[in-house]
C-alpha cells in the first residue's frame, strides 16, 4: 500500500513538472497538459469547428490513451465493458466541455494556471469544489448512471484504434486535417517530446488512477486522502518547475489564454466539477478509462469533442477577452440540463440498493441506506 | 450473518459508498462480502477496510473481485 500512495504522488509531480517542460518547448503557456483544451485542438484539426486559431492533433492526447491501453494490457487490466447510460454520458461530457471552455481549461489546467500565478484560477477552484459537492450531493441523494457489463474485446478496442488513427493522420498530415498557423494551436512542443510525456503520464495515470475530481470528491466527503495527493502533487511540480524556467508569474491580468471574468470561472467550473463528478470521474481519468476498454468513459470522450465542436462553431468559448453572450446562454442552459439530469438520474439510495446493488445471499440482509 | 453488496459496474464512488454504508451496519461477528467489477473499486474499498483495522481477504471472480471480512 505504500508503494501505491508514493505512485499517485509521483504521477502528480510529473504531470505538473512535465507540463512546465512542454510549455518551455512550445505549448501555450499554462496549458503544457489540458485535456479540454486539446480536445477542442483535436476537433479543430478533424474539422469540427473552424476557430483558425485552435486546431492541432495534440499527439499528448493520444499518448496518454495509448500509454493507459498499453499499461492495462500488461497488467491484464484492460476490460472491454460498459452501456452504462451511455447517452446521457455523452451529454455530460458535452456540458462539460462548455463549462471548461467558459473557464478556459479543464481541472488539470485549472491546477497548472494556480501554479503558474494565474489567479483567476481561484475562482475557477471555488467554482469546481462547488460544483463536486453539488454532484456529490445528488449521487448521496441516489444519482447514478446504472450498471457497466462486460462487452466483446472489438467494443473496448475501438478507443485505442481511434487514438492509432489519429497518430497516423498527425505524421502523415494529409490536406483534410486544420492545423493552425497563429494563436494557442500554433504554439506546440516537439511531436515526440509532447507524445513522450502523453505515454508516461498515460501509464502512471493508469497504475495510480489519478483523478482531479477523485482527489476533491473524497478528501470532502469520503475523508479518503488518496487521490488528492496527485492533484497537490500536479501543483507542487509544476510550481517548482515554473520557479526554475521563471515562468512563475503571479496576478490577475494578462495571464496567458485566460481572462479575468471572476463570475463566470466560478460558473464555468462549477458546471465542469459538478458534470465531472456525475460522471465518476475528470477527463484525464475518462481518457485513461477508455484506454482501459471503457467503452462509457469512450462515449464521454466523444461527448466532449462533440461540446468543444459546438463551443466553437456557435461562439460560446471563452478567449483572453473575455466570455461571450452566447457562452453565458450556453453556460446557464448546460448548468440546468445537468442539474435535471443529477435530479432525474437518481433514485433513493436505500432503493437503489434494494433493485440489486446490494444482493440477499444466503440469509444476509440488504445493505445501504440508512 | 452475512451481509452481501454487489456493486459491480457502478461507477466511482458508488462501489466505497455501498460498502461504506454497508460496513457500518455491521453487527460483531458479521461476515461482509462485496462484489466489484473493476480494479479501481477493489482498491478504493480494500483501502477503505483496511483503514478500518479490517483485514479484507480478495478474490478474484468470473465477473471481477470479492473482498471479504469478518468484523
Amino acid at each position: 500500500m505504500e508503494l501505491n500512495y508514493l505512485l499517485i504522488t509521483v504521477t502528480g509531480l510529473a504531470l505538473g513538472a512535465l507540463s512546465v517542460v512542454l510549455v518551455h518547448y512550445g505549448n501555450p503557456g499554462n496549458m503544457g497538459y489540458c485535456i479540454a483544451c486539446f480536445l477542442r485542438d483535436i476537433a479543430g484539426a478533424l474539422g469540427f469547428h473552424r476557430a483558425a486559431a485552435v486546431q492541432y492533433l495534440r499527439p499528448e492526447i493520444m499518448g496518454l490513451s495509448l500509454g493507459a491501453f498499453a499499461s492495462s494490457v500488461v497488467t491484464r487490466e484492460f476490460r472491454p465493458r460498459g452501456g452504462s447510460s451511455p447517452i446521457i454520458r455523452f451529454l455530460l461530457g458535452m456540458n462539460f466541455m462548455i463549462g471548461a471552455l467558459i473557464f478556459l481549461g479543464c481541472p488539470v489546467r485549472l491546477f497548472l494556471r494556480l501554479a503558474g500565478g494565474d489567479w483567476n484560477a481561484i475562482a475557477g477552484l471555488v467554482g469546481l469544489v462547488a460544483g463536486v459537492a453539488g454532484g456529490f450531493a445528488l449521487i448521496r441523494r441516489g444519482f447514478t448512471l446504472g450498471r457497466a457489463s462486460e462487452t466483446g474485446a472489438a467494443a473496448g478496442l475501438v478507443m485505442p484504434a481511434l487514438m492509432v488513427g489519429l497518430l497516423v493522420l498527425l505524421f502523415t498530415a494529409p490536406k483534410f486535417i486544420f492545423r493552425s498557423t497563429s494563436g494557442p494551436g500554433a504554439m506546440a512542443a516537439p511531436v515526440l517530446l509532447s507524445l513522450g510525456v502523453g505515454l508516461l503520464i498515460g501509464v502512471l495515470a493508469q497504475r495510480s488512477r489519478f483523478c482531479t475530481i477523485g482527489g476533491i470528491r473524497d478528501l470532502l466527503f469520503i475523508r479518503d486522502t488518496y487521490l488528492i495527493r496527485g492533484a497537490l502533487g500536479l501543483v507542487i511540480g509544476a510550481f517548482v518547475a515554473n520557479l526554475a524556467f521563471g515562468t512563475f508569474k503571479p496576478g490577475f491580468v494578462g495571464q496567458p489564454i485566460a481572462h479575468t471574468n471572476g463570475l463566470w470561472n466560478f460558473i464555468g467550473m462549477f458546471i465542469a466539477g459538478m458534470a465531472a463528478t456525475l460522471l465518476g470521474g475528470c477527463p484525464l481519468r475518462q481518457l485513461v478509462m477508455s484506454g482501459e476498454g471503457n467503452t462509457d468513459a469512450a462515449i464521454t470522450i466523444l461527448g466532449m469533442i462533440f461540446g468543444a465542436a459546438i463551443s466553437h462553431n456557435f461562439g460560446l468559448a471563452s478567449s483572453a477577452q473575455g466570455v461571450t453572450v452566447n457562452g453565458m446562454w450556453a453556460g446557464a442552459i448546460a448548468l440546468v440540463i445537468t442539474m435535471l439530469i443529477g435530479w432525474f438520474g437518481a433514485a433513493p439510495f436505500g432503493e437503489r440498493a434494494a433493485r440489486g446493488d446490494a444482493v440477499a445471499s444466503g440469509n444476509s440482509v440488504m445493505a445501504g441506506g440508512d | 450473518m452475512l451481509k452481501s453488496v454487489d456493486a459491480r459496474g457502478q461507477s466511482c464512488p458508488i462501489p466505497l459508498m455501498l460498502a461504506r454504508d454497508a460496513y457500518r451496519a455491521l453487527q460483531p461477528g458479521d461476515t461482509l462480502e462485496v462484489l466489484v467489477g473493476e480494479p479501481v473499486a477493489r482498491d478504493n474499498v480494500t483501502r477503505f477496510l483496511k483503514n478500518q483495522k479490517c483485514q479484507p481477504t480478495v478474490s478474484e471472480t468470473a465477473e471481477g473481485w470479492k473482498i471479504t471480512i469478518v468484523r
